[in-house]
């Protein structure tokens, strides 16, 4: 009798996580199915896109006539320095907010924190006229200090927390063996922070992957433009062929999932450190 | 051995991005090329309009002028506002840019723009120039830009729904339009009127216009008394009457299908658009030639006459270029007739160089004969600095009444009040 109601709910429960799926990936499924078509300046009706032959004639053109293989390449290249830094930098500096004794510690990791409440419209035009002062405009270095530059406070704010909870006493270990701050730091708290750095590498990616407004701002020449540029030349000023268009957004979206595939597994787990020390 | 791994990939990537700023940087400097002035030119046209400038427009001036040449960048439509001012705040803008005619009051307010009345020789170019189209460069007694590229709304319609209602030849007043509306909603038809929406005044300025609205005195320094003079009421309370009679298509308030859809399939009778709607769905595979099934028209006449709205690019140069000699010669350049006819020829959009308009070459693209038509009593929207922020007064009380949260008057009222304080602050 048990087994039977048991049996009951967990199909009803599946049915509606089956229903909520379809429900969530229609749309992204009607983009698919749309990219296929040829040529979609109003936006396709259900009857033409159920019924497209799937090809790939879009991405080709999309990749090779209008360059999206470089934009592609530049964009992996600023959004992936930017994350390795503000990873490195961001831990590192948690990790001196988390252990270390300085004046004025709060007063500054406060000051970090405002930083992050200053909306990026406004704050553009001074970024612009630093970067342009320091004679990085249309460098990635200019791009790159402004990206790690914002991406640090939100890693330190978040791996702060995290390095906290990590029991101090591991630390003796390491001081026995004649460590310093650094082997602790390297071999310790890296370590046993997989699972936030994995989480803070998929946020510090996305994050600046999909950055448009500060990379057109920065970079001015077309050749070392990034792909959310590339992808808003497709929005015509009067009309924009949405088969293109859509093309062109799932290319973008690649990484992005594949970044999320790599570092998913570290996404929800707990920390390493539970029952590493005798209470 | 796997923070090894670690570190090994750490000290690659932080490599990397060493090697890679070094190139970066030595990249960009790259501005002059021996004695030639660079000129650094945004511009925002679409894809077949770039190919001609590059093709065309930019070897000819090149050859020309071998002393300067000619740096095209096509920038966004998204945020391209803000581009432009961190440009001018941050010292670099570039010398030269096409931008949208309603900024031009704006930015040259801000003191980004260079003030040409003084170049050389810009008296005679002002004369070969459409008037309408030049007066949008007007700022405070000056002019701030040149008029380079022009166009406007007409009427299109399904030529078989058209037909359909008993109408061989296109309505020429608002009162046909009407009719035929109703009788094609009758029939069956999804919309008559496509208003394409509320969200921006060049929507529905050619309705409210010809149905005898105004938006301020001849000399944009008052609104009272025009936008919500009882001729401009009347005018948005017959637009209010055909939408809750169903006149107008449902793209007005967001629904669909959208205008070009609902025209080619027959779901709409008529729509509003500029002649881009040819170009680009002409040059279209695999689609109908939309020439074959619409007809096309000046908008109908009403209380106001046959009002459309202008739009269009201007040409102009920032103030802190330092090449503005060069920026003249070139701006200059692309006035006159060779150029206009190269881009107009090439591209559909209306030359501003009067001569150049009456090519015979450019008139035999077979829509432009209205466009040029309509031009003669399209009106510009109103040319002031403050224009943006007017604007989005007029547009909320417009939806609010087109939704009937507020009632024609009231709204017309209230929006000219806000439009008199924006301009006297």
């Amino acid at each position: 009798m048990k087994n039977r109601s048991d049996l009951f709910w967990k199909i009803v429960v599946y049915a509606i996580l089956i229903f909520g799926v379809l429900i969530f990936i229609f749309p992204f499924i009607y983009m698919i199915l749309t990219t296929f078509l040829t040529s979609a300046y109003s936006l396709p009706r259900p009857e033409e896109v159920f019924t497209a032959r799937p090809n790939l004639e879009n991405y080709k053109e999309v990749w090779m006539e209008y360059e999206f293989y470089r934009y592609f390449l530049n964009s992996l290249l600023v959004a992936g320095v930017a994350m390795v830094g503000s990873l490195l930098l961001g831990s590192m500096s948690a990790y001196a907010f988390a252990r270390f004794e300085f004046p004025f510690k709060e007063l500054i990791f406060r000051a970090y924190l405002f930083t992050m409440m200053i909306p990026l419209v406004l704050a553009i035009v001074p970024q612009f006229t630093v970067i342009n002062n320091l004679g990085l405009v249309n460098t990635y270095a200019g791009l790159w200090l402004i990206y790690i530059g914002g991406g640090v406070v939100g890693s330190t704010f978040f791996l702060r927390g995290f390095f906290e909870t990590i029991p101090k006493d591991l630390e003796e270990s390491i001081l026995i063996d004649g460590g310093g701050k650094w082997r602790i730091f390297w071999n310790i708290y890296l370590p046993l922070s997989k699972p936030a750095l994995g989480t803070m590498a998929i946020f510090a990616f996305s994050g600046t992957w999909d950055e448009y407004f500060v990379a057109l701002t920065i970079i001015k020449d077309e050749a070392m433009r990034t792909l959310p540029i590339a992808l808003m030349m497709f929005q015509g000023q009067h009309a924009s062929n949405w088969a293109l268009v859509f093309a062109a957004s799932l290319i973008a979206i690649i990484p992005v999932i594949i970044i999320y595939i790599i570092f998913q597994k570290k996404f929800v787990q707990s920390g390493h450190s539970e029952g590493a020390v005798k209470g | 051995m796997k923070t090894r791994k670690l570190s090994f990939l750490l000290a690659l990537s932080m490599g990397a991005s060493l090697v890679a700023a070094g190139c970066s940087s030595s990249d960009s400097g790259s501005g002059n090329d021996g004695d030639k002035v660079v000129l650094d030119y945004w511009h925002t046209y679409g894809e077949q309009e770039e190919k001609v400038l590059v093709e065309e427009i930019k070897p000819a001036f090149e050859e020309e002028h071998p002393d300067i040449e000619l740096k095209l960048t096509r920038m966004p439509q998204e945020g391209l506002k803000q581009q432009v001012i961190a440009g001018v705040a941050g010292n670099a803008a570039p010398d030269i840019m096409r931008m949208d005619i309603v900024w031009v009051s704006e930015f040259a307010e801000m003191g980004a723009l260079t003030e040409m009345g003084e170049m050389d020789g810009f008296e005679e170019v002002k004369e070969t120039l459409f008037e309408a189209p030049m007066s949008t460069n007007f700022y405070d007694g000056g002019y701030y830009g040149l008029p380079l590229n022009t166009n406007t709304k007409i009427a299109i319609y399904n030529k078989e729904v058209l037909e359909s209602v008993g109408y061989d030849e296109a309505p020429a007043t608002m009162e046909e339009l009407e009719d035929a509306s109703r009788k094609a909603v009758e029939a069956g038809a999804e919309g008559g009127i496509s208003i394409a929406g509320v969200g921006q005044t060049w929507d529905y300025l050619p309705y409210f216009w010809s149905l005898g609205g105004s938006l301020s005195n001849e000399d944009y320094t008052k609104f009272d008394g025009y936008l919500n003079s009882e001729e401009s009421v009347k005018a948005l309370e017959t637009i209010v009457g055909w939408n809750e009679e169903g006149l107008i298509s449902p793209i007005m308030l967001g629904g669909e299908p959208g205008t070009w859809e609902g025209i080619e399939k027959g779901q709409y009778m008529m729509v509003d658009d500029g002649p881009w709607f040819f170009s680009i769905l002409m040059n279209e595979k695999d689609k109908q030639n939309p020439l074959d099934y619409t007809t096309w028209a000046p908008i109908p006449e009403g209380d106001g006459g046959s009002r459309s709205v202008i739009g269009g690019e201007n040409l102009v140069i920032f103030e802190n270029s330092d090449k503005k000699d060069a920026a003249w010669e070139f701006t200059k350049w692309m006035t006159e007739e060779e150029a206009q006819k190269i881009m107009g020829i090439g591209t559909g959009l209306i030359p501003t160089n009067r001569t150049a308009a009456q090519d015979p070459e450019f008139l035999e693209l077979p829509f432009i004969e209205q466009y040029v038509k309509q031009l003669e009593t399209a009106l510009p929207r109103t040319p002031i600095p403050q224009w943006s922020e007017v604007e989005g007064e007029i547009t909320l009380n417009f939806e609010k009444v087109l939704r009937g949260e507020m009632d024609p008057k009231e709204a017309l009222d209230d929006a000219a009040a806000k439009a008199d304080q924006i301009l006297n602050q």
